[in-house]
C-alpha cells in the first residue's frame, strides 16, 4: 500500500514537472503557456482589446496639456497648449496604436530582426549592418540640432509612457507574448532607425550589380542599348528645361567582369534578397500634381497625391492632425516618426513621390594576400576601418560580424572579391529638420528653402499654397562624376569617385509654370538635354505610362475639380495597352472561331481599362508576358545571362526598362537587332507577337477555361498582408483591377501587395480628402484594423482638415506638469 | 462539505491569480487542497478558476475571436483557436490536479507512518 502510495506520488510529480515544463516555455519551441493562457494577462485578453477607445486622463512630466481626440474611423486628433506636449502626446498616441509596428521598423533597420524572430531574419539582420544603417542612424541622431533633439526626447518620452501603459495594463501586442518578449524602451536613435527605414525602402537599389553582370554576358554596347540612361520612350519629364548648359559626361571603360566579381555580385544579390518583402520596395510607384488656381473649378489650386508602397495591416503610415502653439498640420506619419511626411497646413499642402534616380554605387576594391585588411587607393594600401556587431538571435548562439569599411563605404560582398557600396542613405541627411522646415513653411519659397538641405531619399515634392503658388522639385543629393561608368560597378581605386552634386538651383524643377500645373509618377523628371547625371532608365525610374496618362489628363482638360482629381487618381487605365493594342490588331489575325480570335475579338472592343470583369485585360496581359519573354529569353540564355530574383535583369512585365525597349521596338522607334542572339537572324516583332497570342490563349483556356471566362478578376488580386506574417490577419487576396503601370496601380504581378498607401486631394478653401488602405490600429481585434480599407477600395475618401475632429467618440487627456 | 468549500475557495483564489498574471497560484492552490483533498478536486478548483477568469474576459470582448487570432499569430490555423483554450483548460485543470495529487499522495503517506 505504501509503495503504491509513493508511486502515485512519483506519477504525479513526473506529470507536474510536465505541465510545469509547458507553462514556462522550457519545452522547446512552445511558448511559456502559463502565462500566455492566462485569460486576463495572456492572448486571449486581446479580447478586452476588441472595443474603441473610452477617455481616459493620464498625467505626463512635460510642459503644458495634451488632448489625443478620435474620429469615429478612429483618426487621431492631437491638440496641446505647447510644443513639448504635442510631441509627447503623437508619441504616446503612436505607441498605443503601433508599438508592434514601430519595433518591427526599428529592428529591421537596425539588424536586431533575428533576437526577436529567430534565425531566418539573420540573413537581413547580416545585411543591414553591412549597408551600414545602424551607424547611419546614430550619425543621423548626432547630427541633429538641440531643438530637433528635444523634440525628439518628448516622444520618446511619449512612446515610452505608451509602453509602459502597455506592460500595466497587460496589453503589450499578442505576438510579444507568444515569443515571451517585452517590447525594449524606444529610444531618440530608434526614431533615426524608422528615417533610415524609408530611406532606404524608397533609394537603396542594385542595379549596377545587375547591369555590370549584363556588360559581362551582353557586352557595353548591348547592355546601354537594352537599359539606356535616357529611356526609349519619352516619359513626360515634368521639368522641360531650359537647363543649364554644363554638365558631367563620364565616360570610361567599363570594369573586366571575372568569376570572382561575378561571385561577389551574386553574393550581394542573394543577401539583399534575405530582407522581408515589406521592408523592399522595388516597383518604384507613386503619384502626385498640383493644379493651378487657372485650370481648376473651384478657382483655388489643387494638390494630389498617393504615395505606393507595400500594402501591409497596420499600414506603414498613421493618419495624424495636430495642432500646438507652433505646429498646425494633418496627414500621414511613419509610426516613429513625430511628423506627418505628406499632408497641408493650414496654408500649405505637399505630397511626395520617389525620385528614382540612382544612389547607390558599387566599388570593386583591390586587396592583396601581401597587405591584408587593405586595400588600394589612390596608389597607396589604406586600411579598412573596421565595424563590428554582435548579433543576437532567438532560440540560437549570437553571431560576430565583422564589416570592413572602405574610402568608398562598407564592403557588401560575401564571397569573391571585395565590393563596397557607396549608399546615400549611408550619409547624414537633415530630414528630419527637412519636414519640421516643412511643416511651418508659408510660401513656396520658404518650402523650397526648407528643401536646400535635403539629401537622401531623393523625392519629387509637389507643393502647393492657399495663395497660389504651384511647384515640384525633386529634392535630393545627385553625386556627379568625371570618371567611370556610375551606372556599373566601378574601380575603388580612388579615380573614379565622385566629383561633386548637382546644385540645388539646377535640381530637375517646375516652379509655377505657364501650363498651370505640376506632376511627378517616378517617370524620370527631365528630357535628353539634362547635363547632369541622374541614374538609367534601369535605376528604377517608372515606365512613364502613368505619367503619361496624368500629363495628357491634366494637359487636356481645360478646368479640373475634385471629382475629375479623385477619377484620375483611380483610373486604371493601361496607357501601354492604348499604345501597343492597336498595333497588335493591325499586325497578327487569327482563323475565324480559334481562341486567338475571341482573344483579338476581346481586345478589339476594348478601352484598355484594367476593370475586374475585363476579358481583353487577361488577354492583354498575358499576351504582354509572353512576348516579353519570347523577346528577350533567348538572348539571355543565348549569353549564360542569369535572372537572380528581384534584379533587373528578369524578363517579366514589371521590367520596366524591357517594357519601354519592347514598346519602342513595335512601334519601329528601335532596331529588333537589339534582340537577335549572337550569330542568330533578327527577330520579327510581329512574328514574336503572333506566337505569343497562340501562347496567350493556351495559357488562358488551361488556366481559366474557354474564351468568355477570362475575366481579369480571375487572375488579378490584390492582398494587404499582415505584419506578423499571419495569413488568417490579411485582408484579401480579392480580385482586383489595375496593373502595375495604372495611376491606381496593383503593382507586383498577378498578385499584388504594393500600390496607394495613401490618397489625399487638397483643394484650398474648399475640401481635404484622404483615405488609407487598413485602419489606424495594429490589434485585429479593433474594429480600426481594417476599417478604412472598404471605402479606400472603392475609391472613396474621407474629410480632413488641421481644425480638428468633430464629435471625437473618445478623448484621452493628458495633464503636464504646469 | 468542507472539501466542497474548500475547492470554491481555492477556484477564488486562482482566479485572482489569473486576473493579476499570476497562473502559478492555481498550481500552489491544488497543493494546498490535495493535503485534504484528492488530485480531482484540486484539478477542479485551478480549472473553475481559469474559467471564471475566461467568463470575466470574454464579458468584455470575444474571446472565442481572440483565440482565433492568437492561434494565427502564433502560426497554427485560424480554426485552432478552439484547441488554444482547450489548451489552457487543460493546463489549468492538470497543473492544480497534478500538484493536489502530490501532496495528498504525500499526506496520505505520512499519516500511514504515523504510529
Amino acid at each position: 500500500m505504501g509503495n503504491l502510495r509513493w508511486g502515485r506520488a512519483l506519477l504525479a510529480a513526473i506529470g507536474l514537472a510536465g505541465v510545469l515544463l509547458a507553462q514556462l516555455g522550457i519545452i522547446g519551441g512552445l511558448p511559456p503557456l502559463g502565462s500566455v493562457l492566462d485569460p486576463s494577462t495572456g492572448v486571449l485578453s486581446l479580447a478586452a482589446r476588441s472595443s474603441l477607445p473610452t477617455s481616459e486622463r493620464i498625467h505626463a512630466p512635460v510642459p503644458g496639456t495634451a488632448s489625443i481626440a478620435f474620429s469615429h474611423q478612429g483618426i487621431v486628433d492631437v491638440r496641446a497648449t505647447t510644443d513639448t506636449a504635442l510631441w509627447y502626446a503623437i508619441g504616446y498616441a503612436e505607441g498605443r496604436s503601433r508599438l508592434f509596428e514601430m519595433d518591427l521598423l526599428r529592428r529591421e533597420a537596425g539588424g536586431t530582426l533575428a533576437a526577436l524572430l529567430g534565425p531566418h531574419y539573420l540573413g537581413s539582420d547580416e545585411f543591414q549592418l553591412r549597408l551600414g544603417v545602424r551607424a547611419a542612424a546614430k550619425a543621423n541622431l548626432a547630427a541633429l540640432t538641440a531643438p530637433a533633439r528635444a523634440i525628439l526626447t518628448a516622444f520618446t518620452a511619449g512612446v515610452n509612457a505608451a509602453r509602459t501603459w502597455d506592460l500595466e495594463h497587460h496589453a503589450i501586442p499578442t505576438p510579444y507574448l507568444l515569443l515571451n518578449e517585452t517590447p525594449a524602451p524606444w529610444r531618440p536613435v530608434d526614431s533615426m532607425l524608422v528615417q533610415e527605414f524609408l530611406t532606404e525602402e524608397l533609394d537603396y537599389t542594385q542595379e549596377p550589380v545587375d547591369l555590370t553582370r549584363a556588360v559581362a554576358h551582353l557586352g557595353l554596347a548591348r547592355t546601354e542599348a537594352l537599359f539606356p540612361i535616357v529611356p526609349a520612350n519619352p516619359q513626360s519629364p515634368f521639368d522641360t528645361g531650359p537647363y543649364p548648359s554644363h554638365g558631367l559626361v563620364p565616360l570610361d571603360p567599363p570594369v573586366q567582369v571575372g568569376p570572382r566579381l561575378e561571385r561577389a555580385l551574386a553574393s550581394i544579390e542573394h543577401s539583399w534578397n534575405e530582407v522581408p518583402s515589406w521592408a523592399r520596395h522595388q516597383g518604384g510607384n507613386s503619384n502626385n500634381w498640383v493644379i493651378a488656381a487657372s485650370h481648376t473649378t473651384t478657382g483655388a489650386p489643387i494638390l494630389a497625391g498617393d504615395p505606393h508602397l507595400p500594402q501591409t495591416l497596420p499600414s506603414i503610415w498613421l493618419w495624424l492632425e495636430a495642432r500646438a502653439p507652433g505646429y498646425d498640420f494633418a496627414g500621414v506619419a511613419v509610426p516613429g516618426l513625430p511628423v506627418i511626411l505628406i499632408g497641408r497646413t493650414p496654408t500649405t499642402a505637399w505630397s511626395l513621390t520617389d525620385a528614382e534616380t540612382q544612389a547607390t554605387y558599387f566599388y570593386r576594391l583591390t586587396t592583396s594576400s601581401a597587405h591584408p585588411g587593405a586595400y588600394l587607393f589612390d596608389g597607396r594600401w589604406r586600411r579598412f576601418a573596421v565595424r563590428t556587431y554582435r548579433i543576437a538571435v532567438r532560440g540560437a548562439r549570437t553571431v560576430q560580424l565583422t564589416v570592413p569599411v572602405s574610402a568608398d563605404g562598407p564592403v557588401l560582398s560575401i564571397e569573391g572579391i571585395p565590393v563596397a557600396v557607396d549608399w546615400l542613405g549611408d550619409q547624414v541627411s537633415p530630414d528630419f529638420e527637412t519636414i519640421l522646415g516643412i511643416l511651418q513653411a508659408r510660401t513656396l519659397a520658404q518650402f523650397l528653402d526648407a528643401l536646400r538641405s535635403w539629401r537622401a531619399p531623393a523625392q519629387n515634392f509637389a507643393f502647393a499654397d492657399a495663395q497660389g503658388q504651384i511647384g515640384i522639385i525633386a529634392a535630393g543629393s545627385y553625386d556627379q562624376f568625371r570618371h567611370g561608368i556610375p551606372w556599373l560597378v566601378m574601380n575603388g581605386n580612388g579615380s573614379e569617385q565622385p566629383v561633386g552634386t548637382i546644385p540645388f538651383a539646377a535640381e530637375p524643377a517646375s516652379l509655377d509654370p505657364a501650363r498651370g500645373y505640376v506632376f511627378s509618377a517616378n517617370q524620370r523628371p527631365v528630357g535628353p538635354g539634362y547635363p547632369y547625371y541622374l541614374g538609367t532608365s534601369a535605376d528604377f525610374y517608372a515606365n512613364g505610362f502613368r505619367a503619361d496618362e496624368i500629363a495628357h489628363t491634366l494637359a487636356t482638360t481645360p478646368r479640373l475639380g475634385v471629382r475629375a482629381v479623385e477619377h484620375l487618381q483611380t483610373s486604371v487605365t493601361d496607357i501601354l495597352a492604348h499604345s501597343l493594342v492597336p498595333w497588335l490588331l493591325a499586325h497578327v489575325h487569327a482563323t475565324v472561331g480559334s481562341p486567338e480570335a475571341a482573344a483579338l475579338g476581346d481586345l478589339r472592343g476594348w478601352n484598355d481599362q484594367m476593370t475586374v470583369n475585363s476579358q481583353a485585360a487577361s488577354v492583354w496581359w498575358i499576351w504582354l508576358g509572353f512576348d516579353l519573354r519570347d523577346a528577350f529569353d533567348p538572348l539571355w540564355r543565348a549569353t549564360g545571362l542569369a535572372q537572380p530574383a528581384g534584379s533587373v535583369l528578369v524578363v517579366n512585365q514589371l521590367n520596366d526598362p524591357l517594357l519601354e525597349d519592347l514598346q519602342a521596338i513595335d512601334l519601329g522607334t528601335l532596331s529588333p537587332s537589339v534582340l537577335a542572339p549572337p550569330g542568330k537572324p533578327v527577330p520579327s516583332p510581329i512574328a514574336l507577337a503572333r506566337v505569343a497570342l497562340a501562347q496567350t490563349t493556351t495559357w488562358l483556356e488551361h488556366h481559366l477555361g474557354r474564351p468568355g471566362h477570362w475575366a481579369w478578376g480571375r487572375l488579378h488580386r490584390r492582398e494587404f498582408p499582415s505584419l506578423t506574417g499571419a495569413a488568417a490577419l490579411a485582408y484579401g487576396p480579392r480580385p482586383s483591377s489595375g496593373d502595375a503601370w495604372t495611376v491606381n496601380a496593383a503593382d507586383g504581378g498577378l498578385l499584388s501587395e504594393q500600390g496607394p498607401s495613401w490618397r489625399m486631394i487638397v483643394a484650398f478653401h474648399v475640401a481635404s480628402l484622404g483615405i488609407l488602405p487598413g485602419g489606424e490600429s495594429e490589434n485585429p481585434l479593433s474594429p480600426w484594423y481594417e476599417n478604412l480599407v472598404g471605402p479606400w477600395w472603392n475609391g472613396s475618401y474621407l474629410p480632413f482638415s488641421t481644425r480638428g475632429v468633430s464629435r471625437p467618440i473618445a478623448t484621452w487627456t493628458i495633464e503636464g506638469a504646469g | 462539505m468542507r472539501t466542497l468549500l474548500s475547492v470554491v475557495l481555492g477556484a477564488a483564489v486562482a482566479f485572482a491569480g489569473n486576473l493579476l498574471g499570476l497562473w502559478w497560484l492555481a498550481l500552489l492552490v491544488g497543493a494546498v487542497l490535495g493535503v485534504w483533498a484528492n488530485g480531482w478536486w484540486a484539478g477542479a478548483a485551478g480549472l473553475a478558476g481559469w474559467l471564471a477568469d475566461l467568463a470575466w474576459v470574454a464579458m468584455r470582448g470575444p474571446v472565442f475571436v481572440a483565440a482565433r487570432v492568437s492561434a494565427a499569430i502564433a502560426g497554427l490555423p485560424r480554426s485552432d483557436g478552439i484547441l488554444l483554450l482547450g489548451l489552457g483548460a487543460a493546463l489549468a485543470f492538470a497543473g492544480a490536479a497534478l500538484a493536489g495529487a502530490l501532496t495528498h499522495a504525500v499526506g496520505r503517506r505520512a499519516k500511514l507512518r504515523q504510529p
